[in-house]
């Protein structure tokens, strides 16, 4: 929509607010985290998508019920080829039909001559838009009579599907005005302008009409979930519960396979065959996924037949005949399954954290063993290396939370830019920096910069409480500032002018209070810091004369008595320039400095940077010193001729929250979410499929959502490559590669064609997956990385996200459905 | 119709469709009926007449394909009526890994009954159903008459006003089928209202109020027991201690009058009234053959323990 570009790229002239906002809601292009953000984007996303789903589906029932109701001749003889069905065929054969011809006039193989004036495959589309139109049409009105939601309700739903589809062209068609007239464009509206208008309108119409049919569900389900009770929910929750353990002895067969895998990952990861570094990182992955596969196992087994079996048996009878609904049906049996789901990945969860924890400490503590004992024969390197790998195992056992900056660059002529130097790679997002130059990247923690319209968010500013160890020197003395801070901060205000009296009474008893607050602190700072003054005197001593062994203890004394430095850690790109030497190590400087406190050293180091590998170092806890969370930190490469490239992410402050026991239990949640979906799957398909079919519907959605999502992602881009899937196969046949052009066989013709009908078709499936391997999160905590909370709080909302509608759509069935035919 | 109508049907009609949609059996046709505010129900009909089905379309577990069946003034599909309703399926079909006591409790507690409350009536309804015994085994080891008792117990948790009884006594002894029918009749006598199919007359006849006759879907007579039983024009007369030598005369009699004597002889009773007779007989007198009729101690010289 070439008219839209003039709001897209921001100029000046933006169209008005409500325009804006109708086209946001639109088109699902316009609502990634980009532009609106956070939760806010991705549930409008998700609603326009759920609404064009319902939006199918509504169609989709009552085309079927359009054509059961066709199926019964007056004769009360059956007919299987009847309007619909004939209407159905004619429509795909057509499409089919169309895309033979416009691909056989691409190819240009024979002329197709045109049709007054018009070619042909544009006429079949046209006469498939009509067509199409007429069949939407008579579904939206035919009207069926069920038991439950009266024809009313659906003439409601149809005219608002209407009107939505009005509103699509509507907005269209103000945004194209609203730019001829910027434009100063006079005159009527060209046909093809129409024809765009009416094309978009309606496509945005469709989305307009998928977010009415999702309120209308979503209100009936309103209405549902409003008569829901807890008692009807336990019920049917603890018979689901009673079901699995008594009949299918779930658990217990899970819990016995767990061990046996238990052992089995034991003797197969705990071996030396293991590196050390990577022994915590194995065990917590393959330990989660064991549980996590697991439990899927479980609940394939029991979901999907859980509702079939009933009906099955029968039982569905009695308990359809006392005052529950079926919303409760479903959601007491998610329920049921989700608690036993719990107490299973409880029991799991922390055998394996125990497990776990048991196995790297020990690890951890004949690695240091190791490292003493090559020490003592003198060799020295090898006793380094086993401490740096005892020190990299034991940072996996940590919840560690990334800090980040904001980056901003200076040129090598000492100017501020927004972005360094483009060096034209593939590296779209990393800007680079000169060696030997001026130019340097600059992160800024705590402080958002002013001029970018940028927010800061509590992901930028360093947690100082956490970082500096309480009780040490520095976090003391960080006290100190913040109350100093205070003290000034109140004294400012109480010499405003024109102060009321009472306002002036409170600023002075809190004075007051912070005057005593600053002395107690400094009666708490002094013994420490005299102590520390001591201890750096006999150290000096004592390393005068020479004395090792004393030393070793009074260091480690001293060290108490500091918070410990607190690491960074960075990856960076280099990208050489023919002028540099080659061989030699690219270099890059790292000064942190606190912007509130310069009247503090600088710290500088000095590090060889490998491309592309997590270089980590650390500065000095003093540098945190009443800092109130503000930090900077500027690297320069300092090899000449070389450049070294970075993103905003690529350079963080580590700091930890919690431990790692919390951080395990917390990654569990992303297994426990992952059953969600799938339980929600299982009871989604048992609602409508016999046993069977059902296990094999959730077992075929939990193989592509877990392991497939990926490919078929990778499918909907190389579609544009090697084509479709029946290009692609003839490619295979006849051992072409994915560039050349094929010969316009009528084979090959034949294929395009299939594929340029199935392929939009295919793309979408992918929205209709849930991504399951997406709400994993064992990988952060085997990296010793914390699940945060708002990581936690997005991948509940991603599982409910799909959960919920899930349940939603059984819901609808399962009421539809009459359960004793 | 009257107000104290429970349950009505127009035109109530069932067909039922393959997975196409074809029609496949036309299982209920045009069925009008009313049911009253405290009478017992019955619905006959041989095997496959359409019993269940109407039973299963006026619990909305079908639904009609022509026609409306109303349940206390209400659709079918209405959940909350369900509250007021008891339902015994044709075949008792419950959980079988819970027990006696789990299932009724189970049951409950989708009624809105506080729980002593329905503890209280847990207990009385196994002891009522003569579960009491096995109320902790679980119903898979049940023989098929516990299940339907239990199955009757499961109806009554809620206290219905409206019970539907799908051939409640298939499945049980003549012991069980009478207590069950003793149930039934203790049901009217509470003011509750009782619809319940079977094919065999002998047991409807005795409690049912009115019955419908169904065959191949279609209905055939309703209407009150004893009008339907009784043969217009047939006059029965039942004499004590006749000579045979007298039988002679009444047929004169009769043929002056004009009639004529269509059949002469004993009555006889039905085998399971023996077998139910046999069977309380034993329980009183344990251990001892049953006498013929005619050489039955007087009551007053009988040697059995009390
Ligand atoms: N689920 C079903 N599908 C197809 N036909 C059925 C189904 N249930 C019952 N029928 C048919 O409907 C007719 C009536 O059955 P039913 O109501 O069960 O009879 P009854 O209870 O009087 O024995 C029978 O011919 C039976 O075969
Ligand atoms: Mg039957």
């Amino acid at each position: 929509m070439p008219w839209l570009s003039l709001w897209a790229q921001g100029t000046t002239v933006t169209l008005p607010s409500w325009i804006q906002w109708m086209i946001v809601w639109a088109d699902p292009q316009f609502t990634d985290a980009r532009l609106l953000g956070g939760f806010f984007g991705g549930f409008m996303t998700w609603s326009k998508l759920l609404g064009l789903f319902c939006l199918i589906s509504w169609l989709g029932t009552r085309f079927f019920n359009l054509f059961l109701r066709s199926q019964q001749s007056r004769s009360g003889q059956s007919v299987v080829l009847n309007l619909p069905v004939i209407g159905l065929l004619l429509f795909v054969g057509i499409a089919i039909l169309t895309a033979f011809l416009s691909i056989v006039q691409q190819a240009a193989v024979f002329p197709i001559p045109l049709i007054a004036g018009y070619p042909i495959p544009a006429l079949l589309v046209g006469i498939e838009f009509l067509l199409g139109f007429l069949a939407l049409e008579a579904v939206m009105w035919s009207s069926y009579r069920r038991p439950q939601g009266g024809s009313a309700s659906q003439r409601g739903l149809a005219l608002g599907v209407h009107a939505a589809l009005a509103a699509g062209v509507f907005v269209i068609y103000k945004a194209f005005e609203f730019n001829r007239n910027v434009r100063g464009l006079k005159g009527s509206i060209a046909s093809q302008d129409w024809q765009l208008i009416l094309t978009d309108g309606l496509r945005y119409g469709a989305t307009y009409a998928g977010l009415v049919v999702l309120a209308y569900f979503a209100l009936g389900m309103f209405k549902e979930a409003l008569s829901v009770r807890w008692r009807r929910l336990y019920s049917i929750a603890w018979q689901t519960v009673l079901d699995a353990v008594r009949r299918m002895w779930a658990p217990w067969v899970v819990l016995v396979l767990f061990v046996l895998f238990l052992a089995f990952t034991n003797w197969f990861l705990g071996g030396p065959g293991t590196r050390t570094p990577e022994l915590a990182r194995r065990y917590i992955e393959t330990l989660s996924w064991v549980s996590s596969l697991l439990l899927s196992l479980m609940i394939l087994l029991l979901a999907p037949m859980s509702l079939p079996t009933d009906i099955r048996t029968q039982v569905i009878y009695t308990i359809t005949t006392k005052p529950v609904n079926r919303l409760e049906l479903i959601w007491g049996r998610l329920i049921g399954y989700m608690g036993l789901i719990t107490a299973v990945l409880l029991v799991m969860g922390l055998v394996s954290m125990f497990f776990v924890e048991r196995v790297v400490n020990s690890r951890i503590s004949t690695t240091r063993e190791q490292a003493v004992a090559s020490r003592e024969v003198g060799k020295l390197d090898d006793a380094r290396r086993s401490e740096e790998q005892a020190a990299q195992l034991e940072n996996k056992m940590s919840a560690r939370v990334p800090v980040f900056g904001f980056l901003s660059f200076t040129d090598s002529r000492g100017k501020a830019r927004r972005k360094g130097i483009d060096v034209g790679q593939e590296q779209k997002l990393r800007s680079h920096i000169e060696g030997a130059s001026a130019s340097k990247a600059s992160w800024r923690f705590g402080q958002a910069p002013q001029k970018e319209g940028r927010t800061l968010t509590a992901e930028n500013v360093l947690p100082i409480e956490r970082l500096l160890k309480p009780g040490t020197l520095e976090a003391v003395e960080d006290s100190l500032f913040r109350a100093r801070y205070d003290q000034a901060q109140i004294k400012m205000n109480l010499e405003a002018p024109n102060l009321k009296g009472s306002e002036r009474r409170r600023l002075e008893d809190r004075l007051t209070k912070v005057d005593s607050e600053v002395k107690r602190i400094q009666a708490e700072l002094e013994p420490i810091q005299k102590q520390e003054r001591d201890l750096r005197e006999q150290i000096q001593k004592l390393e005068g004369a020479g004395k090792s062994a004393d030393l070793t203890s009074l260091r480690a004394e001293r060290d108490k008595l500091h918070s410990p430095p607190i690491p960074v850690e960075m990856v960076f790109n280099v990208f050489r320039t023919s002028k540099g030497e080659l061989g030699e190590a690219v270099r890059a400087s790292m000064v942190v400095s606190n912007p509130l406190r310069p009247d503090l050293e600088l710290h500088r180091s000095v590090f060889p940077v490998i491309e592309y590998y997590t270089i980590r170092r650390f500065f000095p806890s003093r540098m945190l010193v009443g800092s109130m969370g503000q930090l900077a930190i500027e690297i320069q490469c300092i090899t000449p001729s070389q450049f070294i490239g970075m993103s905003e992410k690529d350079l963080y402050v580590l700091s930890n929250q919690g431990s790692f026991r919390t951080n395990y239990i917390a990654g569990l949640t992303g297994v426990w979410l992952q059953a969600l979906v799938i339980t929600s799957v299982g009871l989604f398909a048992g609602t409508f499929l016999s046993w069977s079919v059902a296990f094999l519907l959730t077992l075929a959605v939990f193989v592509f959502g877990q392991l497939a999502i990926g490919f078929l992602d990778q499918f909907n881009q190389m579609g544009v490559v090697g084509g479709g899937p029946f290009e692609s196969l003839i490619r295979l046949l006849t051992h072409e590669n994915l560039q050349s052009n094929l010969a316009s066989t009528p084979a090959v013709m034949a294929a395009k064609s299939f594929d340029l009908f199935l392929t939009p078709i295919l793309t979408r499936l992918i929205y209709v997956i849930p991504n399951i391997s997406a709400l994993d999160v064992s990988n952060q905590v085997a990296l010793g990385f914390a699940v945060t909370t708002p990581t936690l709080i997005g991948q509940v909302l991603l599982g409910l996200g799909y959960a919920l509608p899930l349940t939603a759509f059984a819901y609808y069935i399962f009421k539809n459905r009459e359960i004793a035919a | 119709m009257g107000s104290n109508s429970i349950i009505e049907t127009r035109n109530l009609s069932k067909v039922y469709k393959d997975f196409w949609g074809r029609p496949k059996v036309q299982a209920l046709k045009a069925l009008d009926l009313e049911v009253k505010q405290g009478e017992i129900f019955g619905v006959l009909g041989p095997n496959g007449s359409g019993k269940t089905t109407t039973i299963k379309l006026l619990l909305g577990l079908l639904f009609p394909s022509e026609g409306e069946a109303l349940i206390f003034g209400e659709p079918t599909t209405n959940v909350a009526k369900n509250e007021r309703i008891g339902y015994l399926p044709e075949e008792t079909y419950l959980y079988k890994y819970l027990n006696a006591e789990e299932t009724l409790h189970f049951y409950g507690r989708l009624f809105k009954i506080p729980s002593r409350e329905r503890t209280k009536r847990v207990h009385e309804l196994i002891d009522l159903v003569g579960l009491t015994r096995s109320k902790h085994r679980q119903l898979r080891e049940y023989s098929k008459g516990m299940q339907r008792r239990i199955g009757l117990a499961q109806a009554l948790i809620n206290q219905p006003e409206l019970v539907l009884l799908d051939e409640p006594t298939s499945g049980l002894d003549p012991i069980g089928t009478d207590e069950i029918k003793k149930l039934i009749v203790d049901l009217r006598r509470q003011g509750k209202t009782v619809v319940l199919s079977g094919h065999l007359l002998a047991d409807m006849q005795d409690i049912c109020d009115r019955i419908a006759i169904l065959h191949h879907g279609e209905l055939r007579e309703i209407g009150k027991v004893s009008d339907l039983l009784t043969v217009q024009d047939i006059t029965q007369i039942k004499v004590k201690d006749l000579p045979e030598s007298a039988w002679e005369e009444i047929r004169g009699v009769v043929s002056r009058h004009g009639g004529e004597v269509v059949d002469v002889g004993r009555p006889t009773t039905t085998l399971e009234e023996l077998f139910l007779r046999i069977v309380t007989e034993s329980d009183k007198y344990p251990g001892r053959r049953r006498i013929a009729a005619d050489q039955q101690p007087t009551p007053a010289g009988s040697p059995g323990p009390k």
